[in-house]
């Protein structure tokens, strides 16, 4: 039987390229799973664009708490995502895992959810995401919200897709 | 060359094989969507959903074994929506699980709720069943993320898994695929 949950790529920080890029994903698959262990500076959000898009087709929001507080935020109308509340600093590596549903269906906009863990800020939510676009998700960048900073050698992303019957 | 930061784009990481295995996908038009006649032969259940509709409807009914009468169910959610509008919620004795709830009814046909189901030792004969939806929609202006938990108290193995919106029908981009996972 063929493969169904597939290791599509793998890649790791390199401590001087602000960003990892999965490039020419296979539309093959109904699924995308990217799963991030991460680690920059302190402070250091996930930013995420789909296709090299930047124009305001992003829009996210997430629930979570931190210590003994919970809350929720949303953003709209944004160039890119930013998964805030998910730094990993120096010696602690941070956990995010993304559900991104549907990734080569062109009847509907892209959605996503995902969880995520980061003891650095004693913080854990749940992620939700909107990309209006309705082409294939080929290629997904994942960079720091600092923009030149680099991921550390800590880093570890892994996509894999996920094929239904 | 490879561009910088553009790195492995094609050298495999672990692969799993045959340990998640597809067993069926449902979709299209319809009022409700049945699995059944389960394999028992996994160890756990795994439903990915992408839930299109024509019209918005706020959440979304799931049973098993066509249980949908009675007090077999209870739940509980993790939910939050807009800045600063958070909550946590429970209800037991229910017969039937409700959820994908976000209260905006906005659901549309560009915008899909999405979610991953995981139904664990569903073939336990000893054990009541627990299931986990983590799901999410975004409308940019409005949304839910949540995490929700069902117990249906049931000894029996999971055969079959049922879903239904709350009042309206599935849209015919709607599709829920099954997964086994073999411990």
């Amino acid at each position: 039987m063929a493969a169904t949950y597939e290791s599509i790529a793998t890649a790791n920080g390199d401590g001087s390229t602000p960003y990892i890029q999965f490039s020419s994903i296979p539309s093959t698959y109904t699924d995308l799973v990217l799963e991030i262990a991460h680690q920059a500076n302190a402070g250091e959000y996930i930013d995420m664009r789909f296709n090299g898009d930047t124009a305001s087709n992003y829009s996210y929001g997430d629930v979570g708490g931190n210590n003994s507080t919970a809350y929720a935020s949303q953003s709209v109308n944004q160039s890119q995502f930013i998964w805030s509340g998910t730094p990993g600093s120096t010696g602690q590596v941070a956990y995010t895992v993304f559900n991104i549903q549907e990734y080569s269906n062109s009847n509907y906009y892209k959605s996503l959810i995902s969880l995520g863990g980061y003891q650095a800020e004693t913080r854990v939510h749940i992620l939700r995401g909107l990309w209006r676009g309705t082409a294939t998700i080929n290629t997904i960048r994942i960079y720091t919200n600092g923009g030149g900073v680099a991921w550390s050698t800590n880093t570890t992303m892994t996509l894999y897709g996920i094929k239904a019957a | 060359m490879p561009i910088l930061g553009i790195i492995a784009s094609q050298q495999p990481g672990h692969i799993a094989t045959g340990s998640f295995e597809s067993i069926q996908t449902i979709s299209g038009a319809a009022s409700s969507y049945t699995f059944s006649s389960i394999p028992q032969t996994y160890k756990h259940l795994q439903l990915r959903i992408t839930w299109q509709n024509a019209t918005a409807d706020q959440d979304m009914f799931i049973w098993f074994n066509g249980v949908n009468t009675g007090t077999s169910y209870a739940n509980h959610v993790l939910q939050g929506s807009t800045s600063g509008t958070q909550a946590a919620y429970g209800n037991s004795n229910l017969p039937k699980w409700e959820t994908m709830y976000d209260g905006n009814n906005a659901g549309s046909t560009t915008y899909p709720k999405v979610g991953v189901l995981d139904i664990l030792d569903y073939s336990s004969t000893v054990k009541n069943k627990t299931a986990r939806l983590l799901w999410g929609a975004d409308y940019n202006g409005a949304g839910m993320a949540a995490l929700g938990s069902a117990l249906y108290r049931s000894t029996s193995a999971i055969t079959s898994v049922s879903f239904q919106p709350f009042s309206t029908s599935f849209g015919a981009n709607t599709k829920i695929a099954l997964y086994g996972i073999k411990g």
